[in-house]
């Protein structure tokens, strides 16, 4: 499929989505979770990792949402995976499509560009935040490494600019670490 | 009429996270020790209706509540409820390893046939069913690798719609979506969720009644 | 100024073309002929720009199955143990087994038609004894499996508009007993090297 059908498809799903909760308690309940984390670990890169890690745990079960609502199937290769990722899977949950940008030569790593964050309106952060580098939406990182692992890659996620820090737009980093192979059956004859 | 006897649900790993039967005369969690041996002699009474002398778990499940496993160990006293579970189990054990078994060669060699096998896994080439002369078994994976395997009659030529309904809208909607189910993408996790099993247990009520399904 | 320009035109055409009436019919002729093959060519062009990736061409590999309907793709026979006696394929719409991958299919396949009948929902004591896998239905093919009282397998891989294919594994089975069996250098269990089954059995494939 071309990136073009991936986007019609995020569109349809985005379409009929029927929204049940309000974006503002969302993003209230977004804020006081990591201004709570923050609070109970006095430590901001203990933050992102526990962002990383619920994060995590929404992707492993979100990834099966997003398959069974737009009936995708299997990517061929990465560069597809790339355009789900941001004409399907942030379309349909955040109504954004973040641009698929700087390709490693190997194909193996990409950066989603995102310019308008939902979860960062209202949110300015403390200096000593961005001084000790707290990603504020690290939760995506997660959702992305945990979602591609039930899709058998293994990947690493991290934020390498936020406009929470000054810069002009978003930048996370997605790459391929390796593809898993399936699973078989201990002591299989 | 669709005559559907059985559901196998298995996880990521290799594990049945969900067992449930509907029009199966003879199974291993119907099987207790005693009955194991008149087996052969009851064959006819059996098929009629399940004996209602049966124990443990059977006798939890009238008519309306299909049988399912993998349960929560049974909260019995009694000592020989207890060697009934665990032999049940066994048997249970075994007959999910052997339709894991099965299944997964036939897709793999499937695979090959599409020149699309790879240690990857998944199902590229399509495998949608196989049928004996005494029932079809009809398989779907979903693309996260959670497979659902269903046994009807030999009439029944397609369910891939049915399965793929299981999958979209009642396994995402009742076992993914609900925060109480721990889905640890590392170990499996049987599904004991109530909803799910009644949801599930209505569809394919439904379904078994009927009669548009049938190709 | 145009009226007269106009005007010499016209007298330029007449005295050229509508004084005689064989040049005026040559004329007519010409200009229509010249007309239609300019209206096609453009129309043709729009036409292909329009329907690009639709048209019978583009989408007769993706259709192919179904055109060429009826259609056998391989046929395989695996004796008692599950070793392959014989294999033949006939196009190119499933992949090709290599010799050593052949071997494997008929390995597994046996194995898993073996241990299909003890899945056995139904009950395993009911009358009808479970037969093991008779077909395999995918996306692209349908597989036929016919065994014998004797445990040989013939197996056939077809397309999907092949629903029942009894009589061609039966078919398959008399051209085995008439050229490998009634052969008396043929060892049983070992590999039907035969030309005449080749060409019979070529013959009734393409009958399908």
């Amino acid at each position: 499929m071309s990136a073009k059908q991936y986007k019609t498809v995020g569109e349809e799903a985005w379409k009929n989505n029927v929204e049940k909760v309000n974006a503002e308690l969302f993003i209230f309940t977004y804020g006081s979770l990591v201004v709570q984390l923050v609070k109970d670990y006095e430590d901001y890169t203990a933050v992102n990792k526990q962002l990383d890690k619920m994060g995590y745990n929404i992707g492993v079960r979100l990834i099966d949402d997003v398959l069974a609502r737009t009936g995708l199937e299997k990517c061929a290769d990465f560069h597809s995976t790339a355009e789900v990722i941001s004409k399907v899977g942030f379309k349909v949950f955040l109504n954004i499509t973040p641009s698929v940008q700087n390709w490693s030569s190997d194909g193996k790593e990409f950066s989603l560009i995102i310019d308008d964050n939902p979860l960062n309106d209202f949110c300015e952060l403390p200096p000593r935040a961005v001084q000790d580098g707290l990603w504020y939406s690290n939760v995506f990182c997660g959702v992305i490494r945990g979602a591609l692992e039930m899709m058998q890659m293994q990947t690493e996620v991290y934020f390498v600019r936020d406009v929470l820090h000054g810069a002009d737009v978003s930048e996370i980093r997605v790459k391929l670490v390796k593809v898993l192979d399936e699973e078989v059956p201990a002591n299989d004859e | 009429m669709v005559l559907v006897y059985n559901l196998y649900i298995f996880d990521r790993h290799c594990q049945c996270i969900y067992y449930t039967e509907w029009n199966r005369p003879v199974s291993p969690l119907t099987a207790d020790i005693a009955s194991v041996r008149t087996r052969a002699k009851e064959v006819a009474r059996v098929n009629q209706g399940r004996s209602s002398d049966d124990n443990g778990a059977a006798s939890a499940s009238d008519s309306r509540r299909p049988l399912v496993w993998p349960t929560a160990p049974v909260s019995s006293s009694n000592a020989k409820d207890k060697s009934i579970a665990s032999v049940q189990n066994v048997a249970m054990e075994e007959e999910a390893k052997l339709v894991y078994g099965v299944v997964l060669s036939t897709r793999n060699i499937i695979n090959k046939f599409n020149g699309k096998d790879g240690p990857q896994g998944g199902n590229p080439g399509g495998f949608m069913s196989f049928a004996t002369n005494t029932y079809r078994l009809h398989y779907y994976e979903a693309p996260t690798g959670v497979k659902f395997i269903l046994n009807t009659d030999t009439a029944t030529t397609s369910m891939q719609p049915v399965l793929e309904m299981i999958y979209r809208n009642i396994y995402v909607e009742y076992v993914v979506k609900n925060p109480l189910f721990h889905i640890d993408p590392h170990v499996s996790v049987p599904i004991e969720n109530d909803y799910f099993r009644a949801v599930l247990n209505n569809y394919i009520r439904e379904i078994s009644a009927s009669s548009t399904t049938t190709a | 100024m145009v009226s007269s320009f106009a005007k010499s035109f016209g007298s330029v055409l007449y005295r050229n073309f509508f004084k005689k009436e064989s040049t005026y019919f040559t004329t007519v002729v010409l200009s229509g002929v010249a007309f239609s093959l300019t209206f096609n060519t453009m129309f043709e062009k729009y036409w292909n720009k329009k329907t690009a990736g639709l048209k019978w061409e583009d989408i007769k590999d993706r259709r192919s199955i179904k055109r060429q309907e009826e259609m056998i793709h391989s046929v395989f026979i695996i004796n008692r143990s599950g070793g392959l006696i014989y294999s033949k394929n006939y196009n190119t719409h499933i992949a090709q087994l290599s010799s050593n991958e052949a071997l494997i299919f008929a390995g597994t396949f046996h194995g898993i038609h073996a241990l299909a009948t003890r899945i056995a929902p139904g009950g395993r004591s009911t009358s009808a004894r479970d037969m093991g896998i008779q077909t395999i239905d995918t996306k692209n093919f349908r597989l036929h499996c016919f065994q014998t009282p004797t445990g040989i397998k013939f197996i056939a891989v077809t397309d999907l508009l092949h629903t029942k294919l009894t009589d061609v594994l039966n078919r398959i089975y008399e051209l085995y007993s008439d050229y490998a069996l009634k052969n008396p250098f043929y060892n049983l269990e070992m590999p039907v090297r035969s030309d005449m089954f080749d060409t019979k059995l070529l013959q009734l494939v393409q009958a399908h």
